[in-house]
Formats: structure tokens, sequence, C-alpha cells
């Protein structure tokens, strides 16, 4: 009697994953996820490997993006290695059972820190690595400049994903009429808005500049200049487990803190040597300094050393050095009028 | 050979249960040791058998509670009541995104239901007819209807729906639109086709119910008032339906209200979605590629010497296949057929792949909304459970309808 989808679909198996393993997943083991995944050997890192500059397979099928170098960097901290990382590629609509079930150890997948995902879902959401906002891509041959313009429009948006709700907000609020499309497949949906069933695509801006990258003709869209809602993008752990929760936050602070004091994948070597206290505070020369987070003393050095610092993670996956090709804008440094600001490391 | 039939069907419950022979019942289960007697020792087992199974229940939902527990989760319902704050592309119930989340998903059963309904009657006829053409004496169409069934049958039911909405989405953009003297459209929106309005409301509706029971009620009265032969079960349906539809148009004014070109889509009139156009056809085709071969088989299972004999009285070809044929091929198929109609309901879930916002659809926001995801599988499979459950029943029920008439 099960309705086929629910086996035969990723997100009908990690909804019904996620009934069967909370019911059945032996309580002891999920509260330390560090024992868990040190037992192990690998991280289980939940993510997308379908959304350019996020997780994406490269030209030889080896994934990339912002995504999955945090899941690589967690790797590294955790055990050294920032190979040894498993992706479990997940939907808008799957990332949630499959870590509430377990299945994964983290999420880094584009998910928006909201009120409810904090209180209802049972999560705990880490520091943001991307602070991104939703915005608005229509076909040019539209002629569209402002999305005031769109009343009555078929708008293309991923279920699940908190646009869903942001831009029913925005067209109910603006007394405008709007029909939304949404698929659980992102391959799906994009060919949808390409051959013109939606009128508008609306999601994070960072992901629409990914969805335009794969464009035939990157030209014939343009993405709105009007951000309809703040979209700051943070990986997500589950309740109950503060040490894990501590290793996750930092592990998205140190590529900041390396950037903060001029450390980058070719020069950590040769900054091992360096006598500033910050570097060496950072590089796991001070003794017993990292003792409280649990992990080994050059975990900050294996994150830098395998994906470099921030600026290089975002100059690779999103920035100019992509495909995506966006602005480092709100993502610099405070320093440099941005809005990330890593805690002291003292 | 009607009544052999139905004789065989009567004989097979009977073979099937045949007499135990059991050792003379002990004065009470207690008299002998309990593991000495064949009663006794199924006893044991039973009573063993349900403490496990009682004990592994207790412990799934002890463990259940310890880990939502942890995560700062209880298992609860009261979310349902919040609201659901996203718009849906089509519906058939009434809905805006102020509703609650349980009307979300009454919202999308009701979605799933029309392309269950629609792709049941669809797939029947397509099935029958598909069925008969298969054994026609005509090689062109024995060859067409052959294709259509091996293509249909062999191929996923996914990968069809992708097929047909790929398709469908060829067509011109909505600026362009195919007009048929500006009153029907078609585009990549859809076939947008006037919509009648009635203005009377939820009273007209009431009287033309009460119109058309009245008109079932009178009717053999009437006949045999007037001497006539008293009409059939059937006619007067029909009779009653005609009634409705005359109150209908009588007592309330109505009007028609065409679809417009807006800016972006059209507004006013029916559109039928090219998400629910796909959806419905691909499951059309595929369950009635299935009733067709059961069809096929149906007919083809009925001995050669009742056609002949039907041919020998002097009947047509139609007569044989309406009068003599089908009926006694209709009591091989049903139960079979019933088994297709649960398959076109469970298969409504496919909808997500091309975001027609179906009963699936529904529960997987739910659970993405709430968190609940335990509470929402359950509902999703309860969800799928009753309405098989039902067409099962009134499958059944149709199929012993079948087999008294077959006695009688």
């Amino acid at each position: 009697m099960l309705p086929s989808f629910l086996l035969t679909s990723s997100s009908g198996r990690a909804l019904t994953a996620a009934a069967v393993t909370a019911c059945l997943a032996t309580p002891v083991l999920a509260d330390q996820t560090l024992d868990a995944v040190k037992e192990r050997g690998v991280l289980k890192c939940g993510t997308a490997l379908d959304v350019p500059g996020f997780g994406y397979p490269d030209s030889n099928g080896v994934p990339g993006g912002m995504d999955v170098d945090y899941c690589k960097a967690l790797a590294a901290a955790v055990l050294g290695d920032a190979e040894k990382v498993e992706f479990i590629p997940l939907t808008t609509t799957t990332r949630f059972p499959a870590l509430q079930s377990g299945e994964v150890d983290v999420l880094f997948r584009q998910v928006t820190t909201t009120f409810t995902r904090d209180t209802s879902l049972g999560f705990l959401s880490g520091p943001v690595t991307v602070f991104d906002g939703q915005g608005i891509m229509v076909p040019k041959a539209l002629g569209v400049t402002k999305a005031t313009e769109l009343d009555g429009a078929t708008v293309c948006v991923t279920p699940g994903s908190n646009s869903e709700l942001t831009i029913g907000d925005y067209f109910r609020a603006n007394g405008m009429e709007f029909k939304p499309i949404s698929m659980d497949n992102f391959d799906e949906m994009r060919s949808a808005f390409f051959s013109g069933r939606c009128d508008v695509f609306t999601s994070d801006r960072t992901y629409l500049g990914s969805i335009r990258s794969v464009a035939e003709n990157p030209d014939d869209y343009v993405v709105l200049d009007e951000t309809l809602a703040k979209s700051p993008l943070a990986p997500v752990v589950r309740q109950g487990d503060d040490q894990w929760y501590n290793i996750v936050r930092w592990t998205v602070y140190a590529p900041m803190i390396a950037e903060e004091i001029g450390i980058t994948s070719e020069n950590v070597d040769d900054k091992l040597s360096e006598g500033a206290p910050m570097i060496q505070r950072f590089l796991g020369k001070q003794a017993e300094f990292f003792e409280g987070i649990g992990l080994e003393d050059d975990w900050a050095y294996n994150v830098v050393k395998s994906i470099g610092n921030y600026g290089e993670l975002y100059e690779r996956n999103l920035g100019a050095g992509s495909a995506i090709g966006l602005d480092r804008g709100d993502n610099n440094l405070y320093f440099n009028g941005g809005l990330h600001y890593p805690p002291p490391l003292l | 050979m009607l009544r052999t039939l139905a004789n065989d069907h009567r004989a097979i419950p009977a073979r099937a249960e045949p007499e135990q022979r059991l050792p003379p019942r002990p004065p009470s289960l207690w008299g002998a040791a309990l593991w000495r007697t064949r009663r006794g020792r199924q006893f044991i087992v039973q009573v063993v058998g349900s403490c496990l199974l009682f004990a592994f229940l207790i412990e799934i939902t002890h463990i259940l509670q310890v880990n939502l527990a942890r995560q700062n989760l209880e298992l609860d319902f009261g979310f349902l009541n919040r609201p659901a704050g996203i718009a849906i592309s089509e519906t058939v119930l009434p809905y805006s995104p102020e509703d609650g989340l349980s009307w979300l998903i009454v919202t999308g059963a009701a979605n799933s239901l029309r392309v269950a309904l629609v792709g049941c009657l669809l797939a029947t006829f397509l099935g029958l007819v598909v069925g008969i053409l298969r054994v026609s004496d005509n090689p062109l169409l024995r060859v067409l209807t052959g294709g259509y069934v091996n293509v249909v049958r062999n191929t996923p039911l996914l990968l069809q729906i992708l097929f047909w909405y790929t398709i469908l989405l060829q067509l011109p953009p909505v600026r362009q639109a195919i007009s048929l003297g500006d009153v029907v459209f078609l585009s990549q929106r859809g076939l947008q086709i006037p919509k009648l309005l009635f203005e009377g409301g939820g009273w007209a509706l009431l009287a033309a119910g009460a119109g058309a029971v009245l008109v079932y009620a009178v009717l053999p009265r009437a006949a045999r008032a007037l001497n006539r032969a008293v009409p059939g079960r059937m006619l007067r349906l029909c009779a009653a339906v005609l009634g409705f539809g005359l109150v209908l148009l009588a007592v309330a004014p109505m009007a028609v209200e065409l679809p417009e070109h807006g800016a972006f889509n059209f507004k006013g009139g029916m559109t039928l979605t090219p998400e629910y156009t796909a959806l419905t056809l691909a499951q059309s085709l595929y369950a009635g590629a299935f009733i067709a071969e059961l069809v096929r088989g149906g007919i083809e299972g009925v001995a050669r010497g009742q056609r002949e004999a039907g041919a020998s009285l002097g009947l047509s070809e139609l007569q044989i296949l309406r009068k003599i044929v089908i009926p006694q091929a209709l009591v091989a198929i049903t139960p079979s057929v019933s088994t297709q109609y649960i398959g076109v309901i469970k298969n409504t879930s496919l909808a997500v792949a091309i975001g027609y916002p179906d009963f699936f659809w529904a529960l997987t926001i739910t659970i993405n909304i709430s968190g609940h995801s335990i509470e929402g599988v359950g509902l999703m499979l309860l969800g799928y459970l009753i309405p098989t459950l039902i067409a099962a029943m009134l499958m059944n029920r149709f199929n012993r309808g079948l087999l008294k008439k077959g006695r009688s």
C-alpha cells in the first residue's frame, strides 16, 4: 500500500528513512557526534551536488563549491584529512529529515537560518558562511525592471525553501497574484524556467547566479536589483550535542580568522615558524590552547592547508574566479566593509 | 456456461477450507501438560509471540520518545493548525496561504483525487477500447494497439510523465498563445477555456439535486400509470442527470467567464495546466495499457463456442461482444482491474517530479515547515491507505455483484 514515490524518489526515501531511524536509532550513540565520526572514520556531510558554486561536480566529476569545501574543512578539522568525507546529496525537502534522523552529521546545504528552523525543528544554526539575499531572475525579453511589475506572473521556486514562504508574503503584501511552480528536482525546474514555463525564478542571489551560469546564453537572463529577503546561509546541526556544535562553529570561523591574520593555503607552512602570538595560537603552537574543543592541535592548520582561507574559498567558488562571478560585497571581512566578523581567538 | 462459471467461483472457497481432523478436544487447556498437545503448543507460541511483539512496540515507542526529547521535539499534531503561508498553483478546493497546514494537506489530497479519479476513468475507457481492438480481425488495428500496449507497459511511468511534460512545454509562450476565436487559448500556461458561472450558488444546486431525485423516484410510477414498460436503472439515472441539468438551467442565472489575456497569464476562465495534463495523461495511458491487456485476456478466456453460439443465433459482432463476451470477461477482469486502480491512486505521488501540488507534495511541505516528519509520514501512509482500501472495497462489492448476477 506504500505510494511508490515513498521508496523510489530521493525525498521519499529520506522521509521514510527519517521516520524509521527516528524510531529505531539508538539514542546513546547520536549524543556524541564527534566520537561517532571518529569511530566511523568518515564525516557524513549533507550537501547539494547540483548547485553550481555550492556543490557541483567539475569536469572530472569531483564535487566542488562553497558547501562542499566547508564539508572538507570539517573533515580536515575532525579527522585530519579533508578527503575523509562522504557527501550525501540532499534536496531542499530532504535536508531537514536527513539531519533529524541522523543520516548526516551536519548540513552544509544553503540553509537560511530562520526562527522556526532553530526552534521547531530541533536544530542549531552555526555562524553564517555566506550572506545572501533572495532575488528575482527574469528573462531579459520580458522587459521587467521592478518586482512590482510582476502581478499575475508564474514563479519558479524551490519547494521547502524559505523563498517559497517569502515570495508568498511579498506578493500578498503588494496585493498581487502569482502562481508558484515548485519541483523536487533542480534540473527539471531549471529546464522548466529556461523553456518558459515560469516567468520568474526566485531564490537566493547566489543560487540565481548559479542557475544563470548554466543557461545556454546567460546574458538572456537578468537578476533584478531588488532583494526580497535576507538570507544568511549557515551550517545546521542537531540540538543536544554542544561539543559538536562548537566544532562546527569554529570550523566556519577558522578560514575567516586565517584571512584576518594573513594566512593562506600557500603560505601556511611558512607561517608555522612565525612568532606572532595570534598565528602561533591559530596554528596550534601554543600548548593546550585547543584542548577544550576536543580536536587535535593542528586542526585549524589542516583546515587552511586543505581549503584555504575564506577569501580564497569565496573567490574560487562564487567570486571572480568562478563561473558565477559574484562580487564579494557583504561577504568581505568586517574591515573591508563586509559582514563577516569572526570572534577573537583568545 | 454462465452458470458453470459462477458455480466454479462458488466452489473455490469451499475447496480452500479442507476439514481439519483435530484430535478430540481435551477437557481443558490446562488438563494435560501444555506442550504435550498440539493446541497447547500453539497456545504457547501465540502467547510468546504476542509478548515479543508487545515488548518490541514498547521499546520502539520508548526509543522514539528518547530520540525526540534529545532534539527537543515531541510527538504532537498541534502543528497542523499553523498557517501554511505558501501559495498553491492550482486547487480544486478554495485555498489561501492564511489557511492552516491541515487545509493545505486536504487541498493537496483533493488535487490527488482529481488526478486519480480522472485517471481511472480514462484508463478504463482506453483499456476497454484498446483491449477489444487487440483481438479484432483488423491487422492494422491489432498492430497499432499492440505497439501502444508494449511501449507503454515497458517504460517507467516517471519517464512517461516527464516525457509528456516536456512535450507540453514545447507549446508557444503565453504571449504568443494559440487562440481559437479569442475564447480558447493554448500555450505553455496550459489550455484556457471559458468557465460557466452559476450565480444561484448552493440553493440552485440543492434545487437541482431535489429535481434529480424526484425524476428518479417518479419515473417508474409514471411509466406504470401510462402502462408503459418500467425503465431500467441506467435509463432512470440518465433521466435524473438530465433533470438535474434542466432544473439548474431554469433556476440559476448563468454566465460565461472568458479567459482574458493578462500581462503574464490569463485571467478568468478555466485552466488545464501542463502539470495536471501531463500527469493525468501519463497515468491514463499507463494504467490503460495494463487494463487493455486484462481486457484482452478476459475476452480470449471466454470459450470460443460462446461466440459461435451467438453467431449461430444470428447476433451481430457487436451484440455478441456486448451481450455474451464482455459480461463473462468482466467477471475474470474485475479483481485485476481494481489492482490497477489502486496503482493509479498510489502513482499520483509521482506528481512531485513535475511540480503538480498533490497530497505527497503538501505533506513534504508540511514536514519541511513544521519539522514533524514522523507525524507527517504517518499521515502520508494513512492518506494513501484509506483511498486504496476504499477503492479495493468498492471493487470487491462490484465483483460480488457480478458473481451474483452470473448465478441468477
